[in-house]
């Protein structure tokens, strides 16, 4: 099975800066906005990823 | 300051006629198309799944869990962004096959009616507790906002009665434009447009909300994160982790609800028309739902700084009601308004179609009348069903008496339907699942969800034998995490347990392989007996009822701009695909195959449809990437290179369907590939179709010289076959009308020059005649006796008769074999034409003097073209001649075998070497010295008895040297006078 190398890095990414970002995240546990930060990173991700996707494509 | 009931019914019923009016405008096209099919009003209809969990229950679990409450966005974050792992897949498979639900998908997939049927009773049933928390939700919501500062009394009339008029709106609604459009094929703009519009007035009721908190009651963003500073119950509450295994449960239960809940799967599927927007909403949902979610927190601390009896789920409502502002409120009931309407009016509408297809049709429950509108009878069945399940749906609400709170009942629905994931993620990734594990999976994820879930959450009831059985798990205060990841570990061990355990169907296989990943779908050139499009009418009439069956007939003709005379078996199976496709669309997946299976006679078997797949290569050209993209390329690239040989090439399947015909095949037949292709070798035209099929079906891999009508005139072709491991036949049809006019006129060169060097002699012979007659000329002068000038006139007309024979034989040799003349096979002497050709030759005096002997029987016949046949007398008598010495003796012999006649023409000359054999017959060839001959008499031979339907044989040497001699054999057809012949 074909599987996109762009999805791979970005799951390998995500995997490798989750701990990161979970101190990041619990410095300030009232920053709330922070959680949006990731969020806002995880959107561009899946634009980036995803603007040239086609149908039959992995 | 509050609103009355009749102020907030008012309120309502503005915003839902409101919404009327959107999708009517979208209806009749008075809004843009640009905006209607605009990728965000694509994205903001998928804001559907954001139910009154996203605008009620969430603050409610923001005010638990802190942080946690993202995990109800992330799950569906996590499916879009990785779309292409599931989405995409599910996407395609939809579109091609109309399925256009989750029992639609898996009935297809695992080929079962009952598959169908047991996901729809089961998701009707997971579905209740849904659709109670909407009505709730929207109930609770007018309760507070008119005045109430306590929940609702349980089994209180007055709200109960709200919440039926809201019902019986919002019933309305999902009447007149849910149930409009009938097929999949057509978009439902009103519903879409209606969806987003109210997915739009959420979020900016909520976003309002937002900055009302904010801004109203901690007087700035600043204030509010003071206060969260100085707060320890709000830094509690941020701080309050959720158990890692209840995390994962959410975010897995969340997953699955954004794909298997029926009013997602709708709006995803049913509702795509382009694929792009999918490609949009990757990215635009997460958007969408980071914006929805923004409010929460915010929403949340100000409601807690208020200190408000009334629930945190309705914290949007307190704020209006502490601020005095019930402009507040009202956006906090609109934001619930607009979240439960969508919710109830998109869930309903698939589980109705579910219902229609799965379990009223195929159980045969309610009968179409034949003679009736189909379509009528359809829409008002849909409509009867939606009515029943908002029913069902109040009056489970009702059953439940506001004991349990929004987020107990968000709990249920979506864990509920967490039981599907396992056959949804089998479709696409594991063709060996069959309908036994899938239905077994079913029935023990659902019973454990409804034993440890539904009945203790919704009725406070667990049966004992579940408390005595894993105690630890019952009792336990994380029930609802640990139960949920039990039942579906139940269905997936089920699952693929029964599934390797027990046999796949060969259907199943077919349909694994159509939705895999990994394969391209291979379809089957199955042979319909059907003489053209237009009896498919007449077929399905007795299923569907005439008119009925001919709009859908005359549908998929038209969507395939077909002919009604269509009769290539490729187009009909084209036909029979997109008529089965269409009828999916409007009865469901089950009913569709079913009525085709019976109705539409087909033959089973077959090898793979080549110009199908080819078909969906080409339309998949551009989507090819890597590997695929390269072995595509390739592909065409020796495609092209057929397509462009300078020799025919076509070939056909073993059921004699046409499967290639090249560029050089349609210059050399006027036949066009796209006329060809699909159709039986039989009905190409004239004379080409019967000239395959025989050749096809023959004994022989050649096809010699074949005369044939072309647009360019009279040609010549030759034919040789092949035959491939799966059957098929490769035909090269080579045009040789090029190379039969040189030989032709090389031939006829070769007689000219036979001609010349009988001229010398001839013109010897007719010297002697000539000076007798100038002889007795003289004689006749002085002769005096009438006898004697009878007798020297006698001379004189012998002699010129002489000379005419003689320029007689000459011209006729001449004019033998000329193209001009058609071949005439009439009964010949043979005898005569032996004397002729030995007469001819004994002309040429500067030849050797050999011993001619015709020992042929008088009186025996052959059927042939006389002059040809001399031709052939000629050339051979003058090959066996220039062979033989001073002694030679040639003898010409002809007896008769069967209906033959077999004539030996033989010498004693030197012999031909058996090494030379196979090449005398050959143009050009000659062992005379150069300047002696051309080379092309026994080639004339040759090609003469070929016309005439006969063959030439040679033997030698027939003795030991030093004459061994030679020997040609002559096969003709015996005739006889008043022989009836044909050329």
């Amino acid at each position: 099975m074909y599987i996109n190398r762009m999805l791979v890095l970005g799951m390998t990414l995500a995997l490798v800066s989750f701990p990161m970002f979970t101190d990041w995240l619990a410095r300030d546990y009232t920053a709330w906005e922070r959680y949006y930060v990731v969020w806002l990173l995880v959107i561009l991700f899946s634009w980036w990823g995803n603007r040239s996707r086609h149908p039959d494509e992995l | 300051m509050s609103f009355s009931l009749a102020q907030v019914l008012l309120f309502v019923a503005i915003y839902l006629a409101l919404l009327f009016a959107v999708a009517h405008l979208a209806d009749r096209g008075i809004i843009p198309r640009r905006i209607t099919h605009h990728p965000a009003t694509y994205v903001l209809s998928l804001g559907v799944f954001a139910g009154a969990m996203a605008t009620n229950g969430v603050v409610e679990v923001a005010h638990r869990y802190g942080y946690n409450f993202i995990i109800y966005y992330l799950g569906v974050v996590v499916l879009f962004v990785f779309s292409t792992l599931l989405l995409i897949p599910l996407l395609r498979l939809s579109r091609v096959y109309q399925l256009t639900s989750l029992a639609d998908m898996l009935s297809f997939r695992f080929r079962d009616n009952r598959v169908g049927a047991a996901v729809t009773l089961a998701m009707c049933i997971a579905l209740l507790p849904l659709l109670a928390l909407q009505i709730q939700a929207v109930g609770d919501s007018i309760h507070l906002i008119t005045g109430n500062t306590g929940m609702p009394a349980q089994g209180g009339v007055h709200h109960r009665s709200v919440a039926a008029l809201t019902c019986l709106v919002i019933l309305v609604f999902a009447m007149l434009f849910g149930a409009r459009n009938l097929s999949s094929q057509a978009r439902n703009e009103g519903l879409v447009v209606a969806v987003a519009f109210q997915s739009l007035v959420k979020l900016v009721a909520m976003l309002a909300l937002m900055a009302v908190a904010i801004f109203g009651v901690f007087g700035g963003y600043g204030e509010m994160q003071q206060w969260l500073h100085d707060s320890p119950l709000a830094q509690a509450q941020l701080l309050h982790r959720m158990p890692i295994e209840n995390t994962h449960a959410l975010i897995l239960v969340f997953f699955a609800g954004g794909v298997c809940m029926p009013h997602a799967f709708h709006m995803l599927f049913a509702e795509n028309m382009e694929s792009r927007d999918l490609r949009v909403a990757t990215w635009g949902l997460p958007m969408y739902l980071m914006l929805l979610s923004l409010p929460v927190l915010p929403v949340a601390w100000a409601g807690m700084q208020l200190g408000s009896p009334i629930p945190m789920e309705y914290a949007g409502i307190a704020i209006g009601r502490y601020l005095d502002a019930p402009m507040v409120s009202a956006a906090a009931l609109l934001a619930t308004l607009s979240a439960a309407s969508a919710t109830i009016v998109v869930a309903t509408l698939a589980l109705a179609n579910m219902c229609l297809n799965h379990l009223i049709l195929p159980l045969g429950v309610f009968r179409l009348s034949q003679d009736s509108d189909i379509y009528r009878h359809l829409r008002w069945l849909r409509r009867g069903l939606i009515t029943v399940l908002i029913l069902a749906g109040y009056l489970f609400y009702v059953s439940l008496e506001n004991r349990q709170s929004l987020v107990e009942l968000a709990w249920v629905a979506f864990s509920g339907t967490l039981q599907f994931l396992p056959g949804v993620v089998a479709t696409p990734y594991w063709p060996n699942a069959n309908r036994r594990g899938l239905l077994a999976g079913l029935c023990g994820g659902l019973g454990f969800w409804v034993l440890a879930v539904m009945l203790p959450v919704t009725r406070g009831y667990m049966p004992e034998f579940a408390q005595l059985w894993l105690p630890e798990v019952f009792n336990s205060d994380d029930l609802w995490s640990i139960a949920t990841m039990l039942a579906l570990a139940i269905n997936v061990a089920l699952f693929v347990v029964v599934s390797l355990l027990s046999p796949t169907t060969e259907e199943e296989r077919v349909a694994a392989e159509v939705c895999s990943m990994d394969d391209l779908s291979r379809p089957v050139r199955q042979l319909l007996s059907l003489a053209n499009a237009g009896e498919f009418t007449e077929l399905l009439s007795p299923a569907l009822g005439e008119r009925t069956a001919r709009a859908e007939v005359e549908r998929a003709l038209e969507e395939l701009q077909f002919t009604p005379q269509e009769s290539r078996p490729y187009a009909l199976r084209r036909l029979l695909r997109r008529i089965e496709a269409n009828l999916s669309g409007l009865l469901g997946p089950a009913v569709a195959h079913n009525i085709i299976e019976r109705c539409i006679p087909i033959q089973a078997g077959g090898n793979e449809d080549i110009n199908l797949i080819e078909r969906f290569l080409d339309a998949s050209q551009t989507q090819f990437t890597g590997l695929a993209a390269d072995l595509d390329a390739l592909r065409r690239r020796y495609r092209e290179t057929l397509d462009t040989l300078p020799v025919g090439i076509c070939s056909m399947g073993a059921d004699g369907e046409m499967l290639m015909w090249n560029r050089a095949m349609q210059t050399m037949t006027g036949i066009r590939a796209g006329e060809v292709l699909g159709s039986l070798v039989t009905t190409l035209p004239a004379p080409w179709g019967a000239l395959m099929a025989q050749f096809s079906a023959g004994d022989s891999d050649t096809l010699l010289r074949e005369e044939v009508a072309s647009p360019q005139g009279q040609c010549w072709i030759s034919l040789h076959r092949s035959t491939t491991a799966e059957g098929d036949t490769m035909i090269l049809v080579e045009d040789i009308t090029d190379f039969e006019r040189m030989e032709e006129e090389l031939l006829h060169s070769e007689r000219l020059a036979s001609i010349g060097r009988l001229a010398a002699g001839v013109a010897h012979e007719i010297g002697n005649p000539v000076t007798a007659i100038a002889c007795l000329a003289q004689n006749l002068e002085y002769a005096e006796d009438p006898a004697e000038v009878s007798a020297t006139a006698e001379d004189i007309l012998r002699q010129t008769e002489r000379v005419t024979r003689i320029v007689e034989s000459l011209v006729n040799f001449s004019h033998a074999g000329s193209q001009a003349e058609s071949l005439e096979l009439k009964p010949c002497n043979l005898a005569d034409c032996v004397d002729e050709a030995i007469h001819l030759l004994c002309l040429d005096r500067e030849a050797r003097q050999v011993r001619f002997e015709n020992l042929c029987d008088r009186e025996m016949l052959v059927l042939a073209d006389s002059q040809r046949l001399l031709q052939v007398f000629v050339n051979l008598l003058g090959n066996a001649r220039d062979a033989c010495g001073d002694d030679g003796h040639i003898t010409a012999r002809a007896y008769p075998r069967d209906n033959r006649v077999l004539v030996d023409v033989e010498d004693n000359g030197h012999g031909i070497p058996p090494h030379l054999h196979s090449q005398v017959f050959e143009p050009f060839f000659t062992t005379k010295d150069p300047g002696s001959g051309t080379g092309l008499g026994l080639a004339l031979v040759y090609s003469i008895m070929d016309d005439l339907g006969g063959a030439v044989q040679l033997s030698s040497p027939l003795q030991a040297a030093p004459n061994p001699g030679t020997r040609f054999s002559l096969d003709l057809a015996s005739a006889s006078y008043g022989d009836d012949f044909e050329l």
